[in-house]
């Protein structure tokens, strides 16, 4: 059998080369947007990182790719919930991490976190990392801390 | 549609750690519980689809992106993305990323003193064909000095990104270089296994060789390959 090629860093100096697939996220119509920040173990924001969305099912955006700016923030799009949940597939790479991440962001409708249903496994004590908040104008609220309190819920798929 | 057979699991002795302390931007950013067994669905082997529209015939070709030839040795990097099965992991996006032969980056946060080369922007992406190859001319990358450690050096290196077939074949690396007295002493290659880290060291191939024009190298890429047993079943 072949051998894996394994992963390496994408290092500090990758937005030139992929930017390309950068966009703004998508408005309109059902779509809503999730606004967050990649926070270090210090609470520090991590200002180098690349988020990838996925949510192969939703043909406004199936694939989006969006940097960290200075404050360590981002902004994608995703479905409105409507009467249930949503949720999406996100994978973080950034300097410092030597192998990219997969986790995911849950959006509820109900604003009760305990109503969401998450896949087996997940600690019900870290729940909360994988669930975005709704504020009052109806965006969302997501963080990714990469380390530490309240640290991410990150899965082996 | 048919049902896609989910991904082996990962081999022990393959990926680095994510908490290496000698890469010193590791231990406050890598994870510090364990990683959640997350079952593969339809989401997990879900393909992000890129259409050949999105290439420009100049980002096969890393020295044609401007006016004028960059400074340093023409390369051609080639090779196969295949899976662990040997299968070539065909029309999957490849995206590669590297500095100048001075060792600069075209990055506003790369404040080495080495010069930019006007001729040259660092970086491209193709689709892999119908065999899971792929090509692309570009100039070979200098060395540079970074931060981690006193006198420490990156060895020379391209950067490369895969989509594969699935979210869960994602993987971004590097490329080394055979013979770069550096990769012994640098923490980021060093992070990945012995054993392993040696196959991120392309070969010089002379039949890769363009006569007169520019040197070659191979490096060969292995994504996750798949279970015998379709999902579902």
């Amino acid at each position: 059998m072949a051998k894996l090629t394994p992963s390496q860093t994408i290092g500090p100096f990758f937005h030139e080369g992929m930017k390309w697939a950068v966009a703004p996220a998508a408005t309109g119509t059902g779509a809503v947007t999730v606004t967050g920040r990649v926070l270090d173990r210090d609470g520090k924001p991590v200002t180098d990182a690349v988020l990838e969305v996925w949510q192969p099912g939703w043909s406004a955006a199936p694939f989006q790719r969006v940097y960290t700016g200075d404050a360590g923030a981002f902004v994608f799009a995703m479905p409105q919930p409507g009467g249930g949940q949503q949720h999406a597939n996100v994978t973080v790479f950034a300097r410092g991490l030597l192998n990219g991440l997969f986790t995911r962001v849950y959006l509820h409708a109900t604003d009760d976190p305990a109503k969401v249903q998450l896949p087996p496994g997940v600690p019900r004590e870290r729940a909360g990392t994988l669930i975005a908040r709704r504020d009052a104008k109806g965006a969302y609220q997501w963080d990714v801390r990469l380390q530490g309190e309240g640290e991410t819920v990150f899965f082996e798929l | 549609m048919p049902t896609p057979n989910r991904l082996r699991p990962i081999p022990a002795g393959v990926h680095p750690p994510y908490r290496y302390p000698d890469y010193r931007s590791t231990p406050e950013r890598a994870p510090s519980r364990p990683l959640v067994a997350l079952e593969q669905g339809e989401q997990e082997l879900a393909v992000a689809a890129f259409p050949r529209s999105i290439l420009k015939p100049t980002d096969a070709d890393l020295t044609r992106q401007s006016n004028g030839e960059p400074l340093g040795q023409r390369i051609v990097v080639a090779g196969r993305v295949i899976d662990e099965d040997g299968k070539p992991v065909r029309n999957s996006l490849v995206e590669v990323w590297q500095c100048n032969a001075a060792g600069r980056y075209r990055h506003a946060k790369d404040q080495h003193e080495a010069p930019l080369d006007p001729h040259f922007h660092g970086y491209g992406k193709m689709l892999t064909d119908d065999a899971g190859n792929y090509r692309f001319v570009s100039i070979k990358p200098g060395a540079y000095p970074w931060r981690n450690h006193p006198n420490a050096w990156r060895p020379a290196h391209i950067h490369f990104s895969l989509f594969g077939h699935a979210y869960a074949q994602r993987l971004i690396t590097q490329m080394y270089f055979e013979g770069d007295p550096l990769l012994a002493l640098d923490p980021i290659y060093n992070s990945a296994p012995d054993g392993a880290r040696q196959r991120l060291v392309s070969a010089f191939d002379l039949e890769l060789t363009v006569e007169g024009i520019a040197l070659g190298y191979r490096f060969d890429i292995v994504l996750r390959g798949r279970d015998a047993t379709p999902m579902g079943v």
